[in-house]
């Protein structure tokens, strides 16, 4: 979470080496940050951002998290998603013996690169993953100049 | 957690690991909730991303394996111009006692949480759980 990695179809880490210090370095922090292994930190779900000549998908990471929980805008250029992931219900008679997931209230604010066509804007969420497609302004497209 | 230390140990946990390159592979630990009920122990894990048909849930000599893979990735047409998520897939292991009734074990997913239910006992066999 330190160092940002793209993801990308034909991605490779350079060697082993960097990605090895990644992790050791991402374990040094999250251990006397007491976080929970494997993620940003809590209320911040993690996100990806692509883009092509058309639009700009948005994946976020939010598992556990129903659909009308979740609060979706876009203003000034400024996507927000905000919710709330509920609390799993516990049975009687029981007792935790590992508690890792997060849950309450997430909020994450995204600049995004370009003009959206916010009248097209559509988002789905499957399997705890978020997909916000933002198509870009006519404006911004690209497109071909003739010369003369 | 002495408990749970007995009846269930975290094995990825004491290799310490929390990501794990496994060929074209980038494994993510994923995070976990037990619970004990007076019949069951409940596992929830956190897979964002994990489609369904890719979860496997394996329980063999006395090791209870989770592993999926996650396949929204981008397309070729796109770039990816920032990205937190850094693995193609998870797995997780744990180490189960004596006390697991090793022929009833389910598993069923929603919302990116996959919820395996151990159900106490002592039979001792090893086989391949099928998703709900």
């Amino acid at each position: 979470m330190l160092i940002n990695f793209e993801r990308s179809p034909g991605y490779k880490p350079l060697f082993n080496g960097i990605y090895q210090f990644e992790q050791d370095v991402d374990r040094l922090f999250g251990t006397f940050m007491g976080d929970a292994p494997g993620y940003v930190p809590a209320g911040y779900p993690a996100i990806e951002l692509r883009t092509s000549n058309e639009e700009s998908v948005l994946v976020a990471e939010l598992p556990g998290v129903k659909k009308e929980d979740l609060k979706l805008s876009v203003e000034n250029g400024i996507l927000t998603l905000s919710g709330t992931r509920g609390e799993n219900p516990v049975p009687e008679n029981s007792q935790w013996l590992r508690n890792e997931l997060w849950h309450g209230a997430f909020s994450r604010a995204i600049d995004l690169p370009h003009d959206v066509n916010a009248e097209k804007i559509s988002a789905a969420l499957e399997n705890g993953l978020l997909r916000v497609q933002l198509p870009k302004a006519e404006a911004v497209r690209p497109r071909e100049i003739k010369i003369r | 957690m002495t408990r749970y230390n007995e009846v269930m140990t975290n094995r990825s946990q004491d290799q310490g690991l929390r990501t794990r390159t496994d060929a074209d592979q980038r494994l993510l630990v994923p995070a976990v909730d037990v619970i004990e009920t007076p019949e069951t122990y409940v596992l929830r894990l956190d897979i964002p991303g994990a489609a369904k048909e890719t979860i496997s849930v394996k329980l063999e000599g006395g090791v209870l394996q989770v592993r999926a893979s996650i396949t929204d990735t981008a397309r070729e047409s796109e770039t990816v111009l920032y990205s937190e998520m850094r693995g193609t897939g998870y797995e997780r292991e744990f180490s189960l006692g004596n006390g697991i009734d090793r022929e009833r074990v389910d598993a069923a997913y929603e919302h990116g949480v996959l919820t395996v239910t151990l159900h106490k006992s002592d039979a001792l066999k090893a086989r391949e759980i099928r998703i709900q």
